[in-house]
């Protein structure tokens, strides 16, 4: 059965609450023993004297949609997870607050380690979202990825 | 054929616009960087990606959509 794409979107920041009840959401899934989580925080860095208050998120959605789509099917070969979560923001989201949540469940631990790394390594590279950080004084700098 | 290109991110603060309809026969992805270099000169200090049809295309792609998208650098997560 082909899988239908989600949207990985959710309007401004990730919040606590969202991550808790995902996981709770794995508690009747007990063929998992192991979950993995990459959180991804908006950093108040300090860039030429101005520190970022918060990043706004843009994107091609349906491609980044797609991709992410992709993304999973690849990872669901190569890996023998139980399943898989993206979560990424649109629009603002402040310093401090959680912009990307990724979620992966398998039996075992090494499963899931090698798992979360490939699939965050392949968000940063290949989805089409851009992030603008803004500063206090209402000027901006475009974000580069590392 | 007429074909809207897109523009993402700081493109749109780099070339003035966020579309803009181009009438175009038989280009490739190479040609049509060219021409935007060649519009835009501040276009070559960036890495472009062009994509048709929610795929990144090669260089020598023919295009064949009537909508392509101009990406700088992702920088999402």
């Amino acid at each position: 059965m082909k899988k239908s794409i989600k949207n990985i979107f959710v309007e401004g920041a990730i919040t606590p609450e969202k991550i808790a009840q995902s996981i709770a959401a794995h508690q009747s899934k007990t063929g998992i023993g192991a979950h993995d989580i990459f959180l991804g925080q908006v950093r108040a860095d300090e860039i030429e004297g101005k520190i970022v208050q918060a990043i706004e998120f843009t994107a091609q959605i349906e491609m980044a949609n797609q991709i992410c789509h992709d993304i999973k099917e690849h990872t669901f070969e190569r890996h023998p997870i139980h399943c898989m979560h993206i979560y990424h923001s649109i629009g603002k989201v402040k310093a401090g607050e959680i912009c990307i949540f990724v979620f992966v469940s398998a039996a075992h631990r090494t499963t899931v380690f090698n798992a979360l790394q490939e699939v965050v390594n392949e968000i940063k590279a290949n989805v089409p979202i851009f992030g603008k950080e803004l500063f206090e004084d209402e000027t901006h700098q475009w974000k580069e990825n590392k | 054929m007429d074909v809207t290109l897109t523009y993402y991110g700081k493109l749109v603060e780099v070339v003035g616009k966020s579309k803009e309809v181009l009438d175009v026969e038989a280009i490739t992805i190479q040609e049509l960087v060219i021409w935007l270099e060649n519009e835009y000169p501040d276009l070559k200090k960036l890495s472009l990606k062009i994509a048709q049809n929610n795929t990144i295309g090669e260089l020598e792609d023919e295009i064949t959509s009537k909508n392509i998208d101009i990406f700088p650098p992702f920088s999402g997560g």
